[in-house]
Order: C-alpha cells, then sequence, then structure tokens
C-alpha cells in the first residue's frame, strides 16, 4: 500500500497539519488573552504594593518628625540613604522645608516641582534619568516628604513574572501541540484506510473491505462504504448472472435461426426450382451473422465489465508482445491504406488476460487504421514512467468531436462525422471495459491533429 | 467404416442440426440430452468425436470432459456453447476440451473445426510435405514451390497457406485461421484476414491464371487442390 511509502509527503498534503495549525493558532491567542490579563493585574498589584511600602515609609517619616523633630528626621534620612529595595533598586528620600529649600535626602533639590498633594506620582530625575514612582507628603506643621522608589523595581518583577508564566506557556503549547498531532495522525490513519480501500476497488479489486473500525462516525464512515462495496458486488454478481442467462436463453434461438438459414441454402442449392431464393438467403445468414456479431460484442462487454475486479484467469503480460501481435495483425492493412504504423516500445508486464488485453488494442488500432487519412501516421508507443505502464495510440484522423469525449465509450455511440466508417459503435466500449476489467485508466486525448487515446496500467509485481 | 459422433445436446433443434451436418459428412451420430448420461455413453462406447454443449441438464459439458479425461478416455471433444468469451473458451480448453465454438456458428465454421479437430487427433505423424496441386509444401523446411517454382512468403503468410493446404477442398472461416495463425480468438473489426490472404495470393498466384485461393462465401477461404 502507498499510504505507508511518504508519510512525510502526505502529512504535509493531509489536513492534520492544519488541524495542528489550527490548534496552536487557537492556543496562542488564548495564551496571549490570558498573559494579558496576569500581566496588567499583576502590574497594578505591584504597582499598589510599592505604592504601599511608599504610604508606610512616609507614616514612618512623619512619626519621626513628630517624636524628635527635624534634628531626627535628618538623622533617619541620612542613614538610610542608598537603601535599596529587593532587586537593588534605589528607594530615596527627601525633606524640604515648608519654603522650598532641601533639608536633607538624596536628591539635590526638589525635582520637577512636584506638588505635596499626598497622590502618586510619576517624575523622571533630570540629573540621571532614572523613572520614579513617589508620593509627596506636607507633614503638618513641618517639611515637605517625597519619598520615591525606582520604577526598575516594578519592571524587574514583572520580568520575572514573563519568564516564570513564559514557560509553562510554552510547555502548554508543545505538549497540545503533539496531542493534536497524535490524535490528527489516528484520525487521518483511519480515514487512510477508507482511502486505501476505494483505490483498491477503483484499481479492480472489488473484494477489498475497509473493516470493522469501531463505532464512532469514522466507524460508520468505514461501514457505510463496506456496504456500499458489499451491494455494488451483488449488483455485479447480478449483472454477471443475467448475462449468462440472457447469452444462453438468446443465443440458442439465434443459433436455430442460422442453423435453419444454413439449411434453407443447401437445400435450395440441391434444388433446381428454389435457386433463385438463394441470393435472398444469402443475405439473410449475412444479417443474422450481422446480429449475433452485435449482440456477442454486447455480452462480451457486459461479461468483461462484470469480471472487472476478478483475478482469476489473469497472468502476467508483456504488453510489448501484444503490441508486436497486433501490429503483425495490422501491418498488412495499415500498407493498403498508405497509412505508417509507427511503433515505439519497451517490455512492460502488467498482470491480465492476453487475449483480452490484444483485443482491446487491437480495436484502438482498427479505429486509428479506419480514420486516418491517406500518408498519415499512427503511433503505437509503449512507456514506463515513474512506475506506470503509458500504452498510447495516435492517429492523424479528424478526432472527437468537440464534447464527445465521454459519450465515445457508450455503447453504440458514434460522431455523426464519421458516420461513412462502418461500425457499430461497440469498439470503444470494449476497450474500456477490457481497461476496467484490468483495473487500467484510459483518457483520451485531443492531438490535433487526430486523437490520442492513452491506457495507463500499474507494472505487474516482480 | 464411418465414423461415430456422440452430441449431448438438450436443445432439440441444434442436436438435429449439429447431428445432419456431421452426417453429411458421413459419420453415424448418436444424440443424448442429459451431461450425466452423456457421461456414460461416451464412456461406454468408442466415439471418434464427441460434440457437447455447455449449459446441459444432469451435468455440465466441461465437468462431464473433465470427468471424461479423469476415466482416460481420449475421444477428441468439441464443446459447442453460448458461453463465449475468450475467458469461456481458455477455461473450456484447459479443463479437457479439445476445441470451443461459441454458439451461433455457421456451418462451415463448424465443419472446418471438425476437420481440423480430427486430423490433429490422428495418430500418425502430420506429413513433412503438403500437396495440393501444383503447389508443393515443405513443413520443416518452411519452404513453398508451386511448378517448381521457389515461392517466397513471410512466416505468417506460410503459416496461412499451411493452414489453407490442411483444408484444401475445404472451406476454412476466418475465425479458424485467425486462431491458428495469429493465436487470436476473437474478430477483428476490419477484416485484416483478407489483407493478408490478398497478398498471399499476390505471392503464390504470381506468373499463373486466375486463383488457387477463393473468397468462400464471404467468411473464410478455400484453397482448392482442382486448379491445372
Amino acid at each position: 500500500m502507498s499510504a505507508a511509502a511518504t508519510p512525510a509527503a502526505r502529512l504535509t498534503r493531509s489536513s492534520t497539519l492544519r488541524l495542528v495549525g489550527l490548534v496552536a493558532a487557537v492556543f496562542l491567542a488564548a495564551a496571549l488573552v490570558i498573559a494579558v490579563a496576569v500581566w496588567t493585574t499583576v502590574s497594578a498589584y505591584i504597582e499598589r504594593r510599592i505604592v504601599d511600602t511608599i504610604r508606610t515609609d512616609l507614616v514612618g517619616l512623619e512619626e519621626v518628625w513628630r517624636e524628635g523633630g527635624e534634628a531626627a528626621l535628618v538623622r533617619v534620612v541620612e542613614r538610610r540613604r542608598g537603601e535599596t529595595g529587593p532587586e537593588g533598586h534605589a528607594r530615596v528620600r527627601l525633606v524640604v522645608s515648608a519654603a522650598g529649600d532641601k533639608i536633607a535626602g538624596d536628591f539635590a533639590g526638589w525635582p520637577n516641582d512636584l506638588p505635596p498633594t499626598g497622590e502618586v506620582v510619576r517624575f523622571r530625575d533630570p540629573d540621571d534619568g532614572v523613572s520614579y514612582t513617589g508620593v509627596v507628603r506636607r507633614v503638618p506643621g513641618g517639611p515637605d516628604l517625597l519619598v520615591a522608589h525606582d520604577r526598575a523595581e516594578h519592571d524587574a518583577v514583572m520580568k520575572n513574572l514573563a519568564r516564570d508564566l513564559g514557560l509553562p506557556i510554552a510547555v502548554a503549547l508543545v505538549v497540545a501541540l503533539v496531542a493534536t498531532l497524535g490524535v490528527g495522525r489516528r484520525l487521518l490513519a483511519r480515514v487512510e484506510r477508507v482511502n486505501a480501500t476505494a483505490r483498491a476497488v477503483e484499481a479492480g479489486d472489488l473484494a477489498a473491505r475497509v473493516g470493522p473500525s469501531g463505532d464512532d462516525e469514522f466507524g460508520r464512515l468505514a461501514a457505510h462504504v463496506d456496504a456500499m462495496l458489499e451491494r455494488i458486488a451483488a449488483l455485479m454478481r447480478g449483472v454477471h448472472h443475467l448475462s449468462d442467462q440472457i447469452a444462453h436463453e438468446t443465443r440458442t434461438p439465434l443459433a436455430r435461426l442460422r442453423a435453419r438459414l444454413e439449411r434453407a441454402r443447401r437445400e435450395a442449392e440441391a434444388d433446381p426450382t428454389a435457386r433463385g431464393a438463394i441470393p435472398a438467403l444469402d443475405d439473410a445468414i449475412a444479417e443474422s451473422a450481422e446480429l449475433i456479431a452485435v449482440f456477442a460484442a454486447l455480452l462480451d462487454i457486459a461479461r468483461t465489465e462484470a469480471a472487472a475486479g476478478d483475478a482469476r484467469g489473469l497472468a502476467p503480460v508483456d504488453l510489448a508482445e501484444v503490441v508486436a501481435d497486433v501490429v503483425d495483425l495490422y501491418e498488412g492493412v495499415a500498407e493498403d491504406r498508405a497509412v505508417i504504423l509507427k511503433v515505439a516500445t519497451a517490455p512492460a508486464v502488467v498482470v491480465g488476460e492476453r487475449m483480452l488485453l490484444t483485443r482491446m488494442l487491437a480495436n484502438l488500432v482498427d479505429n486509428a487504421v479506419k480514420f486516418s487519412p491517406e500518408g498519415g501516421t499512427i503511433d503505437v508507443d509503449l512507456e514506463t514512467r515513474g512506475g506506470e505502464i503509458r500504452l498510447a495510440v495516435r492517429d492523424r484522423g479528424p478526432g472527437l468531436p468537440e464534447g464527445f469525449e465521454a459519450a465515445a465509450f457508450e455503447r453504440f455511440t458514434r460522431a455523426e462525422t464519421v458516420a461513412a466508417v462502418p461500425g457499430h459503435g461497440l469498439g470503444l466500449p470494449l476497450v474500456r471495459a477490457v481497461a476496467l476489467r484490468h483495473g487500467m485508466k484510459i483518457e483520451l486525448e485531443r492531438a490535433d491533429p487526430g486523437l490520442r487515446v492513452v491506457i495507463r496500467a500499474r507494472p505487474a509485481a516482480v | 467404416m464411418p465414423m461415430r459422433a456422440l452430441i449431448i445436446e438438450d436443445d432439440a433443434v441444434m442436436a438435429a442440426h449439429v447431428a445432419g451436418l456431421l452426417a453429411s459428412r458421413e459419420f453415424d451420430t448418436e444424440v443424448v440430452g442429459d451431461g450425466a448420461e452423456g457421461l456414460r455413453a461416451a464412456a461406454a462406447r468408442p466415439f471418434d468425436l464427441i460434440v457437447t454443449d455447455r449449459m446441459l441438464p444432469g451435468l455440465e459439458g466441461l465437468d462431464m470432459v473433465e470427468r471424461l479425461r479423469d476415466l482416460g478416455v481420449p475421444t477428441p471433444v468439441m464443446v459447442v456453447s453460448a458461453l463465449g468469451l475468450a475467458g469461456d473458451r481458455v477455461h473450456g480448453l484447459t479443463r479437457g476440451a479439445d476445441d470451443y465454438l461459441a454458439k451461433p456458428f455457421s456451418d462451415d465454421e463448424f465443419l472446418a473445426r471438425v476437420h481440423a479437430l480430427l486430423r490433429r487427433a490422428r495418430p500418425e505423424p502430420h506429413p513433412e510435405v503438403i500437396l495440393v496441386g501444383d503447389i508443393e509444401i515443405r513443413v520443416k523446411a518452411r519452404t513453398v514451390h508451386r511448378g517448381g517454382r521457389h515461392v517466397a512468403l513471410s512466416p505468417k503468410e506460410f503459416e496461412l497457406l499451411r493452414c489453407l493446404a490442411e483444408h484444401a477442398g475445404r472451406f476454412v472461416p476466418r475465425s479458424l485461421l485467425l486462431e491458428r495463425v495469429w493465436k487470436l480468438r476473437f474478430d477483428p473489426q476490419t477484416n485484416v484476414v483478407d489483407v493478408h490472404v490478398s497478398r498471399l495470393r499476390g505471392k503464390i498466384d504470381d506468373g499463373f491464371d486466375g486463383t488457387v485461393i477463393r473468397s468462400a462465401r464471404g467468411e473464410g477461404y478455400m484453397l482448392s487442390a482442382d486448379e491445372p
């Protein structure tokens, strides 16, 4: 089965990859939404914590002032200069008199003229460009106090958060992708079983079945396909049986008709008074022969079609030998009509029924000769390319009328343009039946001028 | 002594017809309408030829042939059946029949095939030289002379002439020629055989008046011995 041959190539073309891609996209979108929510929440929380710390600090400093006056406050502030937060970021304090003169602290002067509102402010130190979050507070009857923390402290905590959040998200994503891939491949394998069965049936193995496959949607699909194939097989058996019956029931009266006509002719020959009836009897015999031939061809088509998928009676056949036989048969006819048969073959072994394959090619070459203009060339090419056998017969005749390709394989259908050429329109239907019986594909191609009939076959397994 | 033929056929009209045809060729015929009965008759008495249908009451025709071969009865058997697909024929021949003719058939075809069958079944070796009038065919050397003059033929033309010569004076249907010369068991749409025969005529009749190969009623050919 070719399913296992190129799993990688199949995967890229398959729905599994699309599914994995979709899951990844949805997962990433969801993760992004969660991350943004977490980010803003945590960011606001940390900000609040920082502000709380600042306010606590301010309250503490205010108490120091109230209990020990300005000298105690200056002492505390000076002692705590250069103090940092847990990540090593600066925490600064500044004490300024109500008149606006610096009393003690980390800054040279009151930055940015911040008003002592008790609100949270953000500002940049004009000297070194560091951003701060801070609160300015006026101690009733005392100095103004500023406590500020370097904003990098907040950013550092957020960075840690990003690192701590990123890893689990990445791991979850990988797990989700692997799981999707696994599930996808399992589903694909089950669909592939149905596909493989369909391919086998198409190639002629009517006995191929998917087999039991569980009770979910895929299992039911498999069961439906199997039931359908069962039905087709039953219909084929019916056709086979019916055509046997028709063959027997109708051929026998036809045989009698023929026998009686032949006897009547013999009797007419022996009786001088009845000689005048001989031409009419000959005509009747010829007509009955024609009728029998059409009938036989129809039955051959029906039974060949019904035999599709039946491997009995099949053996390795070299198509090159079949081509040689048919060319040998038709060379004379072609030469008489000044038609050139150009043959290019290489050995190409298929599994088949040699007589049917010979008949198929004979029909194609017969058509090509019939429709070739005088001096025209017919190409019969047999080659194996890319693991596929290609047998092509190309003429330089009028080709098929526009849109006639599908109808050409129907019984008794003939293009109006070829009404003058004898035939019943059973040649191509038989060709198709033989192709079907061998699981071969047949195509009609415009060759301008002419028609090219291409038969594609699988080589016999060596 | 006339030859004896057993006809196993459940259709009375066809049975009588086949019997009439064989009687015209000096056969004594015996007709039975049942496969099992046919097997009993064929095993009990010596026949020179058995003609049997396939779909028979009692015993299917090919089953009957197989049983007959198991019993060691070598009588040539011609199966005449409505099941006329190439595959049916191959099937019939592999199960022990000597020839397989699809119904409906022409009288000439039937008789030509009976003739060929009996000729093949004869125990004596096939002749090294076939003489038909002034035509001399050396089978092993694969050479043909007419009136002492060598006639160069292609391999297929030689086979064609040989087959006609083996049935000299008798009608040989196209289907038999296709089968013998080209090993084909179907009738191509175009009469390819006619073209080959006309080429053979051109060579064999070259320098002689008239033709030794006559078309016979549009369905076959006859090589006549009575040419001067």
